[in-house]
């Protein structure tokens, strides 16, 4: 199948460097302590963060740190066909692990000792990309929820399709059975935190796809960063004195 | 076929012409093409459609003059060319801002949601002219000088010799030292702060207390004053008799006494006016919005109304009691209490004191929605902010439950606005 036309145009009219729309919406869940909204074209992803809280299992609780829990679900009318999913599936918990991970790696757990963060992640509707826009979810969410952070995680996919490398692969690209690179990076530290791919490549070839999603995560950075200024700056106002 | 014309204020400045057929229909969705073709060119459509949240799928394609659109509208639509008319002119209005508020779900309609805007732009540009620059977002660096020496406070770091910024909220400084305040974040508990806090776990000798702090707080036996007010020791019986005191669920009033050494955070509780609270409503709010004053605790005497302004975003709203320093009145009451016909008497005082009159209650349920709409919009909820926005619903003449919808909502913002510039004038 042709992904990329000779016009160089993607299936859905993209540039092979072209992000899809990005859209953020902070403080969805009235009742969490921080929440968020994200979509990357037609994925749409809902975050929300409770905590730091007291542990509930006695026994996790950890005396030096924040024990920090993830769980990733997808709902059932996200995909194309509705199948009822079993709840913790493997790719579930993967992906619950690696956004725990992720997230771990950012947040300053030693100011929160004895205590624990609850981050919740759903997909509402997926079109590839789930785990990055997730992982920018969960970040929104966590500064919304004003727990401190060493720096912002941004997540981004970038692929390789037709032998050209593709920012931001939606569902049928992704479905296309090519390699998928997924890259999470702390923009201000400029650090890589998470990087996954599951097929083989050419290591310079590599590279460059790297190098492509490493752009795409710091543009969702600047966004990202834009929509947490707003917010913070119109909270401020309307407090007043 | 159907034609209809917009005009796309924002983010383009542009005449747009949108054009759609219906071709395909079943009973629950229907799919039409709809075409726009506009003066302006370029990707920046597919902002404007995306935004509009009834377009819940749709297939999109960009050509450098048009943009072609098909759409599966979700819903049975009965006459679809006044739907279309109605697309037209939604695609022209909701390409201005959206206005998106944190946990509020109001249909404003377009006049009131004109006014708002304009109350809260009015209230961003009084308040831009104070403090500008003074927000960070995480990451970010903060500027200071660095020969003067710099101490750095909470939500700060230090990375490659610059402060960075660990949470968003707005810089603060005092002197060397150099911190952010975040806005919207669970409880900082401060030494004498008062709090209202809700009982979770009756533990030996201590209660468990959730007060939006990221641990729960322990009120302990020993800090507390005993129901018959004498100083003693507490015995084994004290301790068995703890849930006749608080039991798990009561609301409570207590101070912050001190933080244990393992981060863990003791309250007191040494005076009459702290204690059960009976009789009311507890709202939770974002603590920021509660600034730490002299006082916390208010009678509001026309209302017959205490009102608790806990510092962990928990207010207490109830009616009033009595606080009676048990100490002094101890000793003129156990006499009386001897007598038989005036234990009768008492209780049924008591049972008068159960019932509280449908008048407090009503006044209980206005000042609750009072601090509700302004938590909502997210204003500083101070007493004299409370008492305007009750007389506002009063002088209305809007029932309890008018003052959560949209048009009161609006009132509230614009007399804020007005009674921060009426206050900025006055410093100038």
């Amino acid at each position: 199948m042709e992904y990329v036309s000779p016009e160089g145009l993607r299936l859905d009219g993209r540039r092979p460097m072209e992000m899809r729309q990005l859209r953020a919406e902070l403080g969805a869940v009235s009742r969490a302590d921080g929440s968020a909204v994200f979509e990357m074209g037609n994925t749409k992803v809902i975050a929300a963060v409770y905590g730091p809280r007291e542990v509930q299992q006695r026994s996790q609780q950890l005396n030096d740190k924040a024990l920090i829990r993830c769980e990733y679900t997808m709902a059932n009318f996200s995909t194309g066909d509705r199948m009822r999913k079993p709840k913790g599936d493997r790719r579930s918990t993967e992906i619950s692990l690696v956004i725990r991970q992720t997230m771990e790696a950012c947040i300053l757990t030693h100011l929160m000792p004895r205590s624990q963060i609850d981050i919740f992640v759903q997909v509402l509707q997926a079109d590839g990309g789930t785990r990055s826009a997730c992982i920018n979810a969960a970040t929104l969410a966590l500064a919304d929820a004003g727990i401190p952070m060493r720096d912002l995680v941004t997540s981004c996919s970038a692929g390789y399709l037709n032998s050209t490398a593709l920012l931001d692969l939606n569902y049928v690209e992704d479905s296309a059975g090519g390699p998928d690179v997924t890259v999470g990076i702390l923009p201000k530290l400029d650090k890589v935190t998470l990087l996954q791919m599951d097929a083989k490549l050419p290591m310079d070839i590599f590279e460059n796809v790297m190098q492509l999603a490493t752009e795409g995560c710091k543009a969702v950075a600047n966004y990202i960063r834009e929509i947490l200024m707003e917010n913070t700056k119109q909270l401020e106002n309307r407090r007043g004195i | 076929m159907f034609t209809s014309e917009a005009d796309f204020r924002y983010p383009l400045k542009a005449k747009a012409t949108i054009s759609a057929s219906h071709t395909e229909s079943k009973s629950f969705y229907s799919r039409f093409h709809i075409t726009i073709s506009a003066s302006h060119t370029g990707a920046g459509f597919s902002i404007l459609i995306f935004r509009y949240p009834s377009l819940l799928k749709a297939e999109v394609v960009i050509s450098p003059t048009q943009l072609h659109l098909t759409v599966i509208h979700t819903k049975r639509i009965r006459d679809r060319t006044d739907s279309f008319r109605k697309l037209g002119q939604n695609f022209g209005q909701d390409s201005n801002t959206i206005l998106e508020m944190r946990g509020m779900e109001l249909s404003l309609n377009q006049t009131q949601k004109l006014r708002l805007q304009r109350a809260l732009e009015l209230l961003e540009s009084l308040s831009s002219g104070t403090n500008s620059n003074a927000s960070v977002t995480v990451a970010d660096t903060i500027p200071v000088n660095q020969e003067d020496g710099v101490l750095k406070g909470h939500g700060t770091t230090e990375l490659e010799g610059e402060v960075v910024a660990t949470v968003c909220g707005v810089i603060e400084r005092v002197n060397k030292l150099v911190y952010v305040r975040t806005l919207r974040a669970r409880y900082k508990p401060e030494v004498g702060d008062i709090i209202v806090g809700r009982v979770i776990e009756v533990a030996p000798k201590r209660w468990r207390l959730e007060i939006n702090f990221s641990q729960d707080a322990v009120l302990m036996l020993s800090s507390m004053n005993l129901p018959d007010g004498i100083q003693r020791r507490r015995t084994a019986v004290d301790e068995l008799n703890m849930r006749s005191i608080f039991e798990e669920n009561d609301v409570i009033c207590a101070e912050v006494r001190d933080f244990m050494r393992d981060g863990s955070l003791q309250l007191q509780a040494r005076s009459q006016k702290y204690g059960k609270l009976e009789r009311g409503q507890m709202l939770a709010i974002s603590p920021y919005l509660v600034k730490r004053r002299k006082q916390h605790f208010h009678h509001l005497e026309s209302y017959g109304i205490d009102l608790i302004l806990g510092c962990n975003g928990f207010i207490w709203v109830g009616e009033h009691v009595e606080t009676k320093d048990i100490m002094v009145e101890d000793e003129p009451i156990k006499p009386e209490l001897q007598n038989n016909k005036s234990q009768i008497s008492m209780s049924l005082e008591e049972q008068e004191q159960t019932y509280t009159p449908l008048e407090t209650r009503q006044n209980i349920c206005r000042i609750a929605n009072a601090i509700r709409v302004l938590s909502t919009l997210g204003f500083s909820i101070t007493l004299d902010v409370i008492q305007e926005v009750v007389d506002l619903s009063s002088s209305k003449g809007l029932d309890i439950h008018e003052m959560l919808g949209a048009e009161f909502c609006v009132l509230v913002a614009e007399r804020e606005a007005e009674r921060r510039s009426l206050s900025t004038r006055r410093k100038r």
